[in-house]
C-alpha cells in the first residue's frame, strides 16, 4: 500500500515538476524579442504559433491596435487581436508607399485596389487598372462601403489618423481587415523602410522582407559613415510657401534626419516637433538668403517656380542653379522613397558633397530645369 | 453739405494714414531701422538683406494694403447706394465668385490647360472679368435693383456649388492651396505688379467722380432719381463697371478680403453724417486704409504666436460692427 | 398747359379715355377716382414714365416722350405719398437735390441754386426745419419738405400722389392750402390724387374725376358737384 503511495506520489510530483519545466521552457519561448529595430510604431512578435503585430499610436507609441497571424491552425488568439489570414491574396493598398513595399517583395499582383490610379507609379499595377482587374476607390474619407465589399479584399491597408477606418466592423464581418499602417510616421527613414516586414509577414514572404531590410540598412549605415568622415558641412534649407507661410522640416522630422546623416548644416535642426515648423517668408529670407542648396521647393522647373513666386529670385541658392527638387519622378518619388532611403541618402550625399566624389546615380533628386 | 465737426475729423483721418503707414512698414518680425528704410529707397544695395525685405516684402504689403482698403470701401459705397441697402458690399454682384471659381479650377481641377499658363493671379482676374461681363448684361435687361441682387446672389451660389464639388476632388495639398488663396493675403504681391495696380486703382477712383451726382440722388431711391433726370441703366452700368474692375483687380492680387466693404462704409457715414458721396468717397479712402493697415499691422504684431489670416481678422472686427449697424437700425 | 386729347389710360387694357381736357397753371386738380380705376396709372401716363394705350400727353405743345430726361426733370416734378426720411441727410440738403436737372456733371450747387432752396424753405415756414435730419422730423413735417423740394425744382407742372394719405386732419388742411397758394402765387399747374372728397370739396380745387361707367376722364369746375354725386359718379 504505502509503495502504490509513493509511487503515485512520485509520479505527481514529476508530472508537476514536468509541467512547470515546460512553463518554464514555453513562456521563455513566449518572451520572444520584438523583432523590429528602428520603426516606433510597429511591433512584430512570434509566439506559440502565432504571429503577433502591434500598431502603436504615433502621438504617444501606446497599442493602438492588436492583429494576429495564425501559424499553426489551432494555436490560440489572445483576446483583443484581430485575426489575419495568412497569406493574405489580394490587398486594397490606399497609399503608393504600400505598393512600393509590396513591389519590393515582388508582390505588387496581390493589389487588387487602390485609391486614386493618378497617383500609381507601378507599372505593373497600372497596367492591371487599365485592364479592369485593379479598383479605383477613392480618397480615404469617400470610398463608398459596397466597393470594398464587392472587391473581397482580405485586407485593407490605410494610412492612419488616430481613428478606425469607417464601418472598419462592419467589413470585418463581411471579411475585409482594415489594417492600419503608420509607416508615414516614422520618423527615422530607417524605421519607415522597416515596415516592409509587415508586408512581409501579411504575405508569407517574412524571410525576404527581412533580407531586404538588412541589405537597405547596411547601405544606408555605410553612407552615413563615408558622410560623416567629410571635412566639409554644406548649407541648405527646404520647403516652401503656402499661402504666407513656409513650412520647412521640424528638427526630429525625416527630413532633418536625412540632413543631418548627410552631414549638413540645416538652420532648423535643432527645433522641436517631427512634423513641420512655419516662418513668415521674411524671416526664412532672413535665414536663409546665402544659405547654399535649397531642396524640395514643390516645382520641377525654375521658371514655373518664379512665375509663382517671383520673390524667390533673391535667394543665392536660386541664383547660383543649386536648387533640387524630386518633382519630376513624383509618383515614383512617393512610392519608392520610403523603402530605398539609402538611394535618397544617397542622393543627397552625391549633391551636397561633390568633394567626395561618389559618382553615383541620382535616384529622385534632380537640380531644377530653367 | 457737411459740418465742420466732420471736416475736421476728415482731416484728421488724413494726417493718420501717413503715421499708421510708417507703422506698418516698421512692423513685421525682422526689425529694420530707419537707414535700412532711406537706402531701400534712394540707395539701393542689392546685396543688403534688410534693404530687399523693405523693398520688395515691406512696400508692395504696405501698398496693396492701402489699394485693398479703400478700393473695397469704395466700391462697397457705391454698391451700398445703388442697392440702397447698407449692407450691400463689394461681393454682391457674384463678381468675386468668378474669381473664386476660375481659381478653383486653376488650383484643383487637374486640368493642364488651367495649371500650367494660368497663375492664380490670371485666373482672378479672367472670372472677375467674365463674370463682370455677365452682371453688365443682366442689369442692361433686367428692371428693378432687387431682381439684380438676386441674380447676383444666386450666381454666387451656383460658383459655390462647382467649387464644393473641385475641393472634394481634390488631394490634400491642392485643397490647402485653394483654402489659403481664399483666406486673403497682402504679400503676394510683387513691387514689379504694383505700378500697374495703381493705374488700374487710379482710374477706378478717378470714375468714381463722374458719379458722384447719381449717387447722391440714387438716395433718394430709385423712382425718384429717375424722376429727377438721372438715366438709370446708364447709371447702373457705370457703377458696376467701376465696382467690377475695382473688385476684380483686388481679388486677384489679395484673395478675397471680407468685411471690409460692407462695414468701412457704414463706419463713414456714421463718423460724417452726410450722403454727399463726394466727402464719403474721400472718407472711404481714408478709413478702409487705415482699417485694413491696422488689421494687418495687427496680423504682424501677433505673428510669433499665431498667424491669422487677414479675413479671420476683418470678419473678427467687422463683424461685431455690422450688428451693431443692424441693431441701431431697429431702434 | 397740358393738353389731353383723344388719349386712352391703361397698362395693358384701357382703363379709361380721355376726350379733351386742358390742365393750365394756376390751377389745382384733384385726381378722383375708385381704386383700381387708373389713377396711378394716369399719374405715371403724365410724367412721362408709361406709355398711354392710344395718344400722347402734351405739354406746352410738346408730346412728354419727346422731353430729354434732364428737361422732363425741369418740367414736371413729383411728390410721392409718403417720405420716410434717410439716415444722415438733412432737411436742407434733401431739398437742394431738387435742383439736380440744373447743376454740372458734379452737382455743384450754384448761389442762386442755394437761393431758390431757401425760398422754398421760406416759402413753406420750414426755416427752424432746415438743419435737421430728415429721419428726425415728424410725417407731416416731412411731406412738406418733400413739396420744398419739388418747389426747388421748378417745373411748371407738380404732381403729387395722395400726399395727405398719411397725415392729420389739421396738416391735411395745411397741404391743401399750401398747395392752392402756391399754383396761384407761383403760376403752377398742379395735378393731386386723393381720396379725402370732402377736403377735395371744401378746398375747391378743380376736379378731374374717372366716371366709372362711362369709363373716361371728365373736369368738373369748382362748385358743380355736391359730395353725393361726386360719389355717384366715380365709385
Amino acid at each position: 500500500m504505502s509503495f502504490k503511495r509513493n509511487i503515485l506520489i512520485l509520479f505527481g510530483l514529476l508530472l508537476v515538476v514536468s509541467c512547470t519545466h515546460e512553463n518554464v521552457k514555453s513562456s521563455k519561448q513566449d518572451i520572444k524579442k520584438n523583432e523590429i529595430q528602428y520603426a516606433e510604431n510597429l511591433e512584430i512578435i512570434h509566439e506559440r504559433g502565432n504571429v503577433l503585430i502591434h500598431i502603436k499610436s504615433p502621438e504617444n507609441h501606446q497599442i493602438e491596435k492588436k492583429y494576429c497571424i495564425q501559424n499553426k491552425t489551432n494555436s490560440i488568439i489572445p483576446s483583443g487581436y484581430i485575426l489575419l489570414k495568412s497569406p493574405v491574396r489580394s490587398i486594397i493598398a490606399l497609399s503608393s508607399t504600400h505598393i512600393g513595399m509590396l513591389s519590393k517583395l515582388k508582390s505588387e499582383n496581390l493589389v487588387t485596389g487602390i485609391s486614386n490610379h493618378l497617383y500609381v507609379h507601378n507599372p505593373l499595377v497600372l497596367n492591371k487598372y487599365r485592364k479592369g482587374k485593379v479598383v479605383e476607390m477613392g480618397e480615404e474619407g469617400t470610398i463608398p462601403v459596397e466597393s470594398i465589399v464587392a472587391s473581397k479584399a482580405d485586407v485593407l491597408i490605410y494610412s492612419g489618423f488616430g481613428k478606425s477606418f469607417p464601418h472598419e466592423d462592419q467589413l470585418e464581418r463581411l471579411g475585409t481587415i482594415c489594417l492600419v499602417n503608420y509607416d508615414w510616421r516614422e520618423v527615422h527613414p530607417l524605421g519607415n523602410a522597416e515596415w516592409i516586414k509587415l508586408f512581409g509577414v501579411l504575405i508569407g514572404k517574412e524571410k525576404q522582407a527581412n533580407l531586404y531590410f538588412n541589405k537597405i540598412k547596411k547601405e544606408y549605415l555605410k553612407l552615413k559613415k563615408i558622410a560623416s568622415k567629410s571635412k566639409i558641412k554644406p548649407t541648405l534649407f527646404s520647403g516652401n510657401l503656402v499661402g504666407d507661410i513656409w513650412y520647412s522640416p521640424a528638427g526630429e522630422s525625416y527630413n532633418s534626419i536625412l540632413f543631418k546623416d548627410a552631414k549638413t548644416d540645416y538652420m532648423y535642426s535643432s527645433s522641436k516637433g517631427t512634423g513641420s515648423v512655419e516662418h513668415s517668408f521674411e524671416e526664412i529670407l532672413k535665414d536663409n538668403i546665402k544659405t547654399e542648396f535649397w531642396f524640395n521647393p514643390g516645382f520641377s522647373s525654375m521658371s514655373q517656380m518664379l512665375k509663382a513666386q517671383s520673390k524667390y529670385v533673391h535667394f543665392e541658392s536660386v541664383k547660383n542653379n543649386k536648387v533640387y527638387s524630386y518633382n519630376f519622378s513624383g509618383n515614383e518619388f512617393w512610392e519608392k522613397s520610403a523603402i530605398e532611403p539609402q538611394h535618397v541618402l544617397s542622393d543627397l550625399i552625391q549633391i551636397l558633397h561633390p568633394e567626395l566624389k561618389l559618382k553615383n546615380k541620382l535616384h529622385f533628386y534632380r537640380k531644377l530645369n530653367k | 453739405m457737411i459740418q465742420t465737426k466732420s471736416k475736421l475729423v476728415l482731416y484728421l483721418l488724413l494726417i493718420l494714414v501717413p503715421i499708421v503707414s510708417v507703422f506698418h512698414l516698421f512692423s513685421g518680425e525682422i526689425s529694420i531701422d530707419f537707414s535700412d528704410f532711406y537706402r531701400a529707397l534712394f540707395d539701393f544695395d542689392k546685396t543688403n538683406t534688410n534693404q530687399i525685405i523693405f523693398r520688395e516684402f515691406r512696400i508692395p504689403r504696405l501698398l496693396m494694403g492701402i489699394i485693398a482698403g479703400s478700393g473695397l470701401s469704395i466700391a462697397g459705397l457705391l454698391m451700398q447706394t445703388m442697392f440702397n441697402n447698407p449692407l450691400a458690399g463689394p461681393y454682391i454682384l457674384g463678381i468675386n465668385s468668378g474669381s473664386s471659381l476660375f481659381v478653383a479650377f486653376s488650383i484643383m481641377s487637374g486640368i493642364p490647360f488651367f495649371i500650367s499658363d494660368f497663375g492664380t493671379i490670371s485666373s482672378a482676374l479672367i472670372g472677375a472679368f467674365i463674370f463682370g461681363l455677365i452682371i453688365l448684361a443682366f442689369s442692361y435687361i433686367v428692371k428693378s435693383h432687387v431682381s439684380l441682387l438676386l441674380i447676383g446672389i444666386m450666381l454666387g451660389s451656383f460658383t459655390s456649388a462647382f467649387v464644393s464639388i473641385l475641393q472634394s476632388m481634390s488631394n490634400p495639398s491642392e485643397l490647402k492651396l485653394f483654402t489659403m488663396w481664399g483666406m486673403g493675403s497682402l504679400q503676394q504681391v510683387t513691387l514689379t505688379q504694383i505700378p500697374i495696380i495703381l493705374v488700374f486703382f487710379i482710374l477706378g477712383i478717378i470714375s468714381c467722380i463722374f458719379v458722384i451726382k447719381p449717387l447722391n440722388v440714387l438716395v433718394l431711391g430709385e423712382n425718384q432719381a429717375m424722376m429727377l433726370g438721372i438715366h438709370l441703366k446708364y447709371v447702373r452700368l457705370i457703377l458696376i463697371s467701376i465696382t467690377a474692375i475695382l473688385t476684380g483687380l483686388i481679388t486677384a492680387f489679395c484673395g478675397p478680403i471680407a468685411f471690409v466693404g460692407l462695414a468701412v462704409p457704414n463706419m463713414v457715414k456714421l463718423l460724417l453724417k452726410t450722403q454727399s458721396h463726394g466727402f464719403l468717397m474721400v472718407g472711404c479712402l481714408l478709413v478702409g486704409s487705415l482699417f485694413l493697415l491696422v488689421c494687418d499691422i495687427l496680423i504682424q504684431l501677433l505673428e510669433t504666436s499665431v498667424h491669422i489670416p487677414i479675413n479671420a481678422l476683418t470678419s473678427l472686427i467687422g463683424a461685431p460692427f455690422v450688428i451693431l449697424i443692424v441693431l441701431k437700425r431697429l431702434a | 398747359m397740358i393738353t389731353l386729347q383723344d388719349i386712352e389710360i391703361g397698362y395693358k387694357t384701357t382703363l379709361f379715355s380721355i376726350e379733351n381736357i386742358q390742365l393750365k397753371k394756376g390751377y389745382v386738380y384733384a385726381l378722383i377716382g375708385a381704386n383700381g380705376a387708373g389713377k396711378t396709372t394716369f399719374l405715371q401716363s403724365l410724367t412721362g414714365f408709361n406709355q398711354s394705350i392710344k395718344g400722347e400727353v402734351v405739354v406746352s405743345n410738346k408730346s412728354i416722350y419727346t422731353f430729354s430726361r434732364f428737361d422732363k426733370a425741369k418740367t414736371i416734378s413729383f411728390v410721392a405719398s409718403k417720405f420716410d426720411g434717410i439716415d444722415y441727410l438733412k432737411v436742407i440738403d434733401y431739398i437742394s437735390l431738387g435742383r439736380i436737372p440744373y447743376t454740372n456733371a458734379l452737382g455743384r450747387l450754384t448761389d442762386y441754386d442755394k437761393e431758390l432752396v431757401n425760398e422754398s424753405i421760406r416759402l413753406l415756414n420750414l426755416e427752424v426745419l432746415s438743419e435737421k435730419y430728415t429721419i428726425e422730423i415728424s410725417d407731416g413735417e416731412r411731406q412738406l419738405v418733400a413739396i420744398a423740394r419739388a418747389l426747388t425744382q421748378q417745373t411748371e407742372v407738380i404732381i403729387l400722389d395722395e400726399p395727405t394719405a398719411f397725415l392729420d386732419y389739421s396738416n391735411r388742411k395745411k397741404v391743401m392750402e399750401t398747395m392752392k397758394d402756391i399754383a396761384i402765387k407761383l403760376n403752377k399747374c398742379i395735378i393731386i390724387s386723393s381720396h379725402d372728397l370732402e377736403l377735395c370739396l371744401e378746398s375747391n380745387t378743380q376736379l378731374l374725376v374717372i366716371h366709372k361707367e362711362r369709363k373716361a376722364m371728365i373736369l368738373f369746375d369748382e362748385n358743380t358737384l355736391t359730395k353725393e354725386k361726386l360719389i355717384s359718379i366715380g365709385f
